[in-house]
């Protein structure tokens, strides 16, 4: 079970912390003051972000009603989607199929882990549902972009591929079948990359966010490899769900693929 | 099986790309469509493969209307050889290609992944000899001209061969 430490942080103290970023400002005031404003813009967006987010998390803390913490999951979700869309320029039309497809994916996963492996007192309450989605759903959308970037493109790129496939007979799945392969390749790369140094060359974030919690390093490794598992399965899991939602909505019913790709030359075209 | 072409009318773009286009095509023979480019003969092989709708005049295969949910199983009856430039999944997604009528890549049951394999030695009829058990229509757009008598030779085989080229 997870511990929990307090912070004797006052806001004085917190302002002493922040104070620190007067010698990168100082520095980049000095060598490259084009950056100095981009990351001023950034550590104030940063701040207030991290404002709100405190307050919600207080809020659904607080509260710690499971309906309140389901909400909490699908505006996450939504927003996720919604970085999906923007980073991958893919069309709005997907949003709805991505946020649902993520929501449905890491509910599936969290229920799963929380309740039949980790096995809390309160398995449901927010302290293990809000940081526990947390992992999974920055995981996903991560990949996401990644997958569904390379899906649709490759797909729009290579229209003539998929059509010859259907042409001589394979249904819509199997036609599509090369065009997954290359999302879940594009999908793997990062967290292959990821995992080959995680713990020889890097601490996962997670792992030291576990130990700063409270929890003894055994329990902090185990639950750091449950989690990065989890967000493996998510990952491809997600995705699954996405490009079946999404179908309908992708292709036309003879099978031609519709414009989801939100390139400069489309919008121009639009 | 007969194909059959219906007063076809298709537009593009605001361009009218082939207007009451009308043609049978049987088994035993090579059927030579001619339109007016080379990106006109792709929409019309698309037209017969049921990606493309027609604005006005229809598509029969045995007398049954091609449409979006009849082309499904009309495609497993066709062997869609697409234009040479065009972009082709890898080998062991078997796609008929004239150049590789030698080879012999046939359907054989898909992995669990979707890939196709190529047929083991056991179950090779002989070249296109699956092809010929199966698919009774081949399709082929733009194909080039030293290759027409390879699929003449399909037709002689009892296939319906609608060739589709520009003028």
């Amino acid at each position: 079970m997870l511990g929990t430490i307090e912070i004797p942080l006052s806001f004085l103290r917190l302002l002493l912390g922040v104070a620190l970023l007067a010698i990168p400002a100082y520095v980049y005031y000095l060598y490259d003051r084009q950056s100095l404003r981009g990351l001023a813009v950034s550590v104030g967006r940063m701040l207030v972000q991290m404002a709100v987010l405190g307050a919600c998390l207080w809020a659904v803390w607080t509260v710690d009603s499971f309906w309140l913490t389901q909400l909490w999951l699908a505006i996450m979700s939504l927003v996720s989607a919604v970085v999906v869309c923007r980073r991958a320029r893919l069309s709005q039309r997907l949003l709805p199929w991505i946020a649902i497809g993520t929501f449905v994916g890491v509910l599936i996963l969290l229920l799963y882990l929380l309740w039949v492996v980790v096995r809390p007192a309160e398995p449901l309450s927010a302290r293990w549902v809000v940081p526990v989605a947390g992992v999974l759903i920055g995981h996903v959308m991560t990949t996401n972009i990644y997958a569904l970037s390379v899906f649709y493109r490759r797909l729009q790129t290579n229209r003539d591929e998929y059509e010859t496939l259907m042409g001589n007979g394979r249904s819509h799945l199997r036609a599509l079948a090369p065009f997954f392969g290359c999302a879940l390749q594009a999908m793997a790369r990062p967290a292959v990359a990821y995992l080959s140094v995680t713990g020889l060359l890097a601490m996962p974030l997670l792992l030291s966010g576990e130990l700063l919690a409270g929890l003894e390093p055994v329990g902090a490794v185990m639950l750091t490899v449950l989690l990065i598992v989890a967000s493996l399965t998510a990952s491809v899991l997600v995705l699954l769900f996405v490009l079946f939602l999404a179908d309908r909505y992708t292709f036309d019913r003879r099978g031609n693929l519709l414009n989801v790709i939100q390139d400069k030359e489309n919008q121009a075209a639009d | 099986m007969v194909l059959e072409v219906k007063d076809a009318t298709l537009s593009m773009d605001g361009r009218t790309v082939f207007t009451g286009l009308s043609f049978v095509a049987c088994e035993g023979q090579l059927t030579r469509v001619t339109v007016g480019s080379h990106a006109d003969a792709t929409l019309l092989a698309r037209v017969l493969t049921g990606f493309v709708a027609l604005d006005s005049g229809f598509v029969t295969i045995d007398g049954e209307l091609l449409t979006p949910y009849s082309a499904r199983a009309f495609r497993r009856l066709m062997t869609y050889l697409p234009d040479e430039n065009a972009s082709r999944p890898p080998a062991e997604d078997f796609v008929p290609s004239l150049e590789g009528l030698d080879q012999v890549w046939a359907i054989s049951p898909i992995s669990p992944m979707g890939r196709m394999s190529p047929m083991s030695s056991m179950s090779r009829i002989g070249p296109m000899g699956r092809m010929s058990l199966a698919n009774k229509l081949v399709i082929a757009a733009n194909p080039p001209s030293e290759r027409l008598e390879d699929l003449k030779k399909l037709a002689e085989e009892g296939r319906v061969v609608v060739v589709v080229m520009e003028n």
